[in-house]
């Protein structure tokens, strides 16, 4: 029987020591769908294998810290996760000015307005929708909302996966997943008349 | 309660957990706010088109594999300092398991007294025969040599040798211990004996999984972290595929149901230690 059908603990146990058929059974066993999130989340497939490589790397670096108190899938989504956002950290990192800083007026703290020379998110979804793509729309949504998305829509986890996977609170993963389905929908009906759903 | 605060109940109303006082509230709101009722529709219908994406069909780049491997590659090649090298990675993970081992396997205690006597371990009088016996989920390794031997413990994983001891007639009895989470094992063998054995030790946490298949090694570690035992393989073939099923409460049970068919004989000894033999 290949190794890809043994138990990830199993596999786990013996690349902790040190038995490198081991880490690569679990590699082999878990790319596939370690891809398709990094996909989902990139829609770029460079970007995704990218994830997926790094990932791995991270997951080789720490296993051996690795107690399998959460399941190992839990464990890779955080690390794939992480990437993720770390990817769009350094890309974020390339502007001047900070997107999330915030100004204060005399009428309080507003969000300062940053002139995109780029499509705005609307003129996206615009885009996008003419190729009735929900998947696109979901790009849109800021990264950890859209990581929550895909985690509960596309890879069926659950709240408290998610909340695993996140190290966050499971109300919290449910209030931000709620806001992140508000969001999309305000964002897909920016125009009825092209995305008629 | 207003259109904001009653948007945050959407998902929970939807998947039917909202509680009674607020799902009435909202129920209450929607009625009588067309607004509200409208986006509480479009909400719905937009979880009906999230929960399609789980069919979208993804193609994986053939390169994906290449990728991976040739990142870890990298990894691989670089120097100390940064990133552990795979060969590093193998000497902290097969020793981060086994350095409580070595540690305690460096303070055996070594009797004078030659000859066949000692007491104190099962098996009293076996000359230079291997005999474990367990203590906790702790081996306590004992040797009695007729003359000069070398012990040598190592990892069957990685065939690196962890401990060495030359006795000159002296008696040996040294525990292996494990404070990693995972089982760990060991191959202990007098040099210059055909057989060898192998010793699988518990860590501090528990394996799952009841249901596997692999060699006789991968099945005593499975066993030991399954039942939380220390087990002693005593085969000529450890790397005889079997499969298993941990469905039983008693180890002794599962591991016999596992090997029976293959040539195997499976005991339980003082202390727990399950030790698998050849028939």
């Amino acid at each position: 029987m290949s190794e890809s059908h043994l138990d990830d603990q199993m596999l786990i146990t013996r690349a902790q020591s040190g038995d490198k058929s081991a880490f690569n059974a679990l590699i082999r066993k878990h790319e596939t769908r370690a891809y398709q999130y990094a996909f989902r989340l990139t829609r770029n497939p460079e970007e995704a294998a990218d994830i997926v490589a790094d990932g791995f790397v991270r997951v080789y670096n720490a296993l051996h810290n690795f107690k399998g108190q959460s399941a190992f899938t839990t464990w890779l989504y955080r690390i794939l996760t992480n990437c993720y956002l770390d990817v769009r950290k350094k890309d974020k990192s390339k502007l001047t000015t900070s997107l999330e800083s915030v100004l204060q007026t005399p009428d309080g703290e507003v969000e300062r307005q940053i002139e995109d020379p780029s499509a705005s998110p609307y003129e996206d979804v615009e885009r996008n929708v003419r190729e009735t793509s929900i998947e696109d729309a979901v790009g849109l949504l800021p990264e950890y909302q859209r990581a929550m998305i895909v985690m509960y829509h596309s890879e069926s986890m659950t709240y408290e996966e998610i909340a695993a996977a996140l190290d966050l609170p499971v109300g919290t993963v449910k209030s931000r997943l709620n806001r992140a389905r508000i969001s999309l929908r305000e964002l897909l009906v920016r125009d009825e008349e092209l995305f008629r759903i | 309660m207003n259109q904001e605060k009653a948007r945050e109940f959407f998902s929970a109303y939807y998947e039917g957990v909202l509680e009674g006082g607020l799902k009435q509230s909202l129920e209450q709101q929607l009625k009588t706010d067309a607004t509200l009722q409208a986006d509480y529709v479009a909400f719905v219908e937009t979880i009906g088109h999230l929960d399609m994406l789980k069919n979208e069909e993804i193609e994986i780049p053939i390169y994906l594999s290449d990728r991976i491997a040739s990142r870890l590659e990298q990894v691989q090649a670089k120097p100390k300092f940064g990133l552990p090298v795979w060969t590093s990675w193998i000497r902290n993970a097969a020793f981060a398991g086994l350095a409580v081992a070595a540690i305690t396997f460096a303070l055996p205690l070594f009797h004078s007294d030659k000859g066949t006597s000692t007491s104190g371990y099962s098996g009293s009088g076996a000359v230079d025969q291997l005999v474990f016996k367990s203590e906790g989920s702790d081996v306590i390794l004992n040797y009695q040599p007729n003359g000069r031997k070398t012990i040598v413990v190592s990892s069957p994983v990685t065939n690196k040798e962890i401990q060495r001891f030359n006795l000159d007639g002296q008696r040996l009895q040294s525990p292996i211990q494990n404070s990693l989470a995972s089982p760990a094992i060991f191959k202990v063998e007098v040099l210059g004996d055909k057989n060898s054995s192998l010793v699988a030790v518990p860590g501090t946490s528990t394996l799952k999984a009841k249901v596997g298949d692999g060699t006789i090694q991968d099945l005593a570690i499975s066993l030991a972290g399954h039942y939380h035992v220390p087990v002693v393989v005593e085969a000529g073939d450890v790397t005889h595929h079997v499969t298993w099923n941990f469905s039983s409460s008693d180890p002794l049970a599962a591991a016999t149901q596992a090997v029976s068919n293959d040539g195997f004989s499976v005991d339980q000894r003082p202390g727990g230690l399950i030790k698998i033999l050849d028939r």
